[in-house]
């Protein structure tokens, strides 16, 4: 059975840091990620807008989950699954780095 | 969970900053000081009164703490100018500062005193963009205006710098009578370096009030022909200027954008220079959201506009700034917006 103190999920990845080359702002709840060497801005829906808040204040995406769960009451493995997909995007369009 | 970027994601960005009246976008003005002495500069300080000055700049630490501050409210996108922002020694630490506190970073500058070494800085702190004010295609003409010889190949040797490091660069082309005839050949330039650009039409009165437009820049014909350039404006853009409706808001000035001088007022533009509060005695915080004079600018709107005392007739755009300059009013329409409106209609 899984609980709050259940090994991390296998499939979260360990995630990185937001790559320094982005500028951003959370501005009411909504993220906005701009990617000056692509012209490219962002936008994240809230659910996005928090995981990527947490990764910008260095937190562990393991911690980002919990904040997931807790904040749109969804269930832990849920969230992980949820923070997962959304470090393999970032990750996919080059906006994570190695920590 | 991300969703596709397109162009209209800037616009809701801007929605949505002025909907919860997010400085979004600031300006901040490091110095008066410069190293040029161009003939159409809208600051009049002479460069003793901006020496004088230096010593009443915010330190490094004063930056800091206002950068601080503006990250919380939410500003985005950051403008560094001067002066010429290369005269402070410690540019490169300001710069550093703000990247780490994520903002989008721009400069203007004229781009002489550029090294190697700050151009390595700008490049690996991800400064967005760079923004060289290029008055001639070539040392006469560029060089006439500053009034420095060697001015305009040190320009480019800065611009050089900035290419080489894959710093994007957009060459500021004010139109004046001096590059009316030139100025495809500053753009073929640009193109050449892969810089891109952005041509004013109109030059700005001084802060003093002195009319610089009418001795240094375009007449209404050319004026006019520059709007039929396509290389400037296009057909379609053109076509589909018109009035802002009555509840538009007639600026972004106080609303999510403003400026900061080098001395820490706020002020809601570097044209509009009432100002609103003083970094130094006051959190930006409190300014922005109880100065009486950024209130009043939040509030008004295309309909709060008065008739234009030119030709009565309503324009595509107003700029209260420059309407506090020459009326000392904000809502007067000042003259730059109904000539442009005028060329623009010219044209069509």
């Amino acid at each position: 059975m899984k609980t709050d103190s259940a090994p991390l999920d296998p499939r979260l990845p360990r995630g990185g840091r937001l790559a320094k080359r982005l500028a951003h702002r959370v501005i009411e709840g909504q993220a906005f990620v701009l990617d000056p060497t692509q012209s490219m801005l962002h936008r994240l829906n809230p659910s996005a807008s928090l995981i990527w808040e947490a990764l910008s204040k260095g937190k562990a995406p393991e911690e980002a989950a919990v904040l997931l769960s807790e904040e749109f009451a969804v269930g832990r493995d849920e969230a992980r699954r949820d923070t997962a997909e959304f470090i393999a995007l970032l990750q996919g369009q080059g906006l994570l780095e190695d920590a | 969970m991300p969703e596709p970027s397109a162009p209209s994601l800037l616009s809701d960005l801007q929605a949505k900053a002025e909907a919860s009246s997010t400085p979004l976008t600031m300006v901040l003005e490091l110095t008066h000081r410069c190293n040029l002495g161009c003939r159409h500069c809208y600051l009049p300080s002479s460069a003793r009164e901006a020496s004088r000055e230096q010593a009443s700049e915010l330190s490094l630490d004063e930056w800091k703490r206002v950068l601080g501050e503006l990250a919380v409210e939410g500003t985005l996108f950051l403008t560094f100018t001067g002066g010429e922002a290369l005269l402070r020694k410690d540019l490169g630490s300001i710069l550093e500062t703000s990247r780490g506190l994520n903002f989008h970073v721009e400069l203007f500058t004229n781009a002489t005193l550029l090294t190697p070494g700050d151009a390595d800085l700008w490049s690996r702190l991800g400064v967005a963009g760079v923004g060289v004010s290029v008055y001639g295609p070539d040392s006469p003409g560029h060089d006439r205006v500053t009034g420095a010889p060697g001015s305009f190949d040190r320009t480019l040797a800065g611009i050089k710098l900035l290419r080489e490091r894959g710093i994007p660069v957009r060459f500021k082309v004010p139109l004046m009578r001096s590059n009316a005839s030139s100025y495809r050949a500053i753009l073929a330039l640009a193109q050449s370096l892969g810089a891109t650009w952005q041509v004013d039409p109109l030059l700005t009165p001084a802060n003093d009030g002195s009319d610089i437009p009418s001795r240094l820049g375009l007449d209404d014909e050319a004026l006019s022909s520059a709007f039929r350039d396509p290389l400037l404006c296009s057909s379609e853009s053109l076509a589909s200027a018109q009035a802002p409706g009555p509840d538009d808001s007639a600026c972004s000035a106080g609303r999510t954008f403003a400026a900061i001088g080098p001395c820490g007022d706020v002020y809601p533009c570097l044209q509009w220079l009432e100002s609103a509060g003083n970094t130094r005695t006051a959190s930006f915080r409190s300014i922005w959201q109880h100065s009486a004079l950024l209130l009043d600018a939040r509030g008004r709107a295309w309909k709060d506009l008065k008739p234009c005392p030119t030709c009565a007739g309503s324009h595509y755009s107003h700029c209260p700034g420059l309407a506090m300059l020459e009326h000392q009013d904000p809502a007067v329409p000042p003259r730059s917006s109904c000539r442009l409106t005028a060329a623009m209609r010219a044209t069509t």
